[in-house]
């Protein structure tokens, strides 16, 4: 993304996250579940953008790995970065939702647990990142690709096993009223998720001018 | 010194398998109200941990940022004096 795009992106991404609020006010509430279920506008959202982030760095990783690519390796680790990030945020809104709803902060069932492997998996990515000396960067982006080929199992684990947590029909039959703050939290996470890759990676860029100079000063 | 009533732990489990226990789901509206937890705390907290998460990041990445600048600052005033010297 270039920089002409980050400052209309940062103003879009603030003006709808601060509208977000609004319209999850305003959309009814769930009839089985009550008020509670709102946490749905913001819990969803964050598991897409973890997904995501998932993805991208698999892919980046699969193109250092292959390509030897330094840019494709700034992105995975700046997208890695963010996965962690979201999925942080869906690992804390869940149980949030569940104490309500289920009756128990964490049920141990499919969904809840292989997603807490995947979020497990891009910890270690970054720590390994981080302590894992030189040549860690290929290690983890083969870590990197395990976690992205676990995301279609996190994914249709409710269609397939016996859990509490809802089928991944719910989204696509999500009526008008609540179909439409849905949506737009999604795309103002969108928004937010772009801006911050943006940022994260021009992070490393600078990182890697650094490093060149410091290389050149000791010759 | 402890004496175990016999048959007490009977009496404990016959009392609790009195109760029938829930086999399915049971929406909320219908559940006692001793049952149910209020859902306005929860849903604050939810939307508090995201919003505290993403503004930490920014701290976070804009900390990161200046000390990055910092280190970028103080390379080009060395490589410009060693330059200079040559």
């Amino acid at each position: 993304m270039t920089r002409r795009l980050f400052n209309p992106l940062l103003v879009v991404a603030a003006g709808m996250f601060a509208a977000a609020p609004i319209l999850v006010a305003l959309a009814p509430n769930e009839v089985t579940m009550g008020l509670v279920a709102k946490i749905v506008y913001f819990h969803v959202p964050v598991w897409f953008m973890m997904f995501l982030g998932v993805f991208i760095c698999g892919i980046a990783s699969g193109v250092y790995l292959f390509k030897d690519k330094q840019s494709a390796d700034r992105l995975a680790v700046s997208a890695a970065e963010l996965a962690v990030l979201f999925g942080l945020m869906g690992l804390t809104t869940g149980p949030l939702w569940a104490r309500v709803s289920w009756g128990l902060w964490w049920p141990w069932d499919v969904r809840t647990t292989l997603a807490l492997i995947l979020e497990l998996n891009f910890v270690a990515y970054l720590l390994l990142r981080k302590y894992g000396g030189p040549g860690s960067e290929k290690l983890a982006a083969g870590l990197a690709l395990f976690g992205m080929f676990n995301v279609p199992f996190v994914y249709v684990s409710v269609n397939v096993w016996r859990t509490l947590h809802p089928e991944t029909t719910v989204v696509p039959t999500l009526p008008g009223p609540m179909a439409g703050p849905f949506w737009w939290c999604v795309i103002a996470y969108l928004a937010l998720f772009l801006v911050m890759l943006s940022g994260r990676r021009r992070l490393e860029e600078q990182r890697a001018i650094v490093d060149r100079l410091r290389l050149a000063h000791e010759r | 010194m402890c004496v175990p009533i016999p048959g007490s732990s009977a009496i404990a489990i016959s009392a609790q398998s009195s109760q029938p226990a829930l086999e399915e789901f049971v929406p909320i509206a219908e559940l006692p109200e001793t049952d149910r937890l209020p859902a306005a705390p929860f849903l604050v907290a939810a939307y508090s941990v995201v919003w505290i998460l993403a503004f930490g990041y920014f701290w976070l990445l804009s900390r990161r940022f200046s000390e990055v600048e910092r280190d970028l600052a103080e390379l080009k005033n060395v490589l410009g004096d060693d330059l200079d010297a040559k």
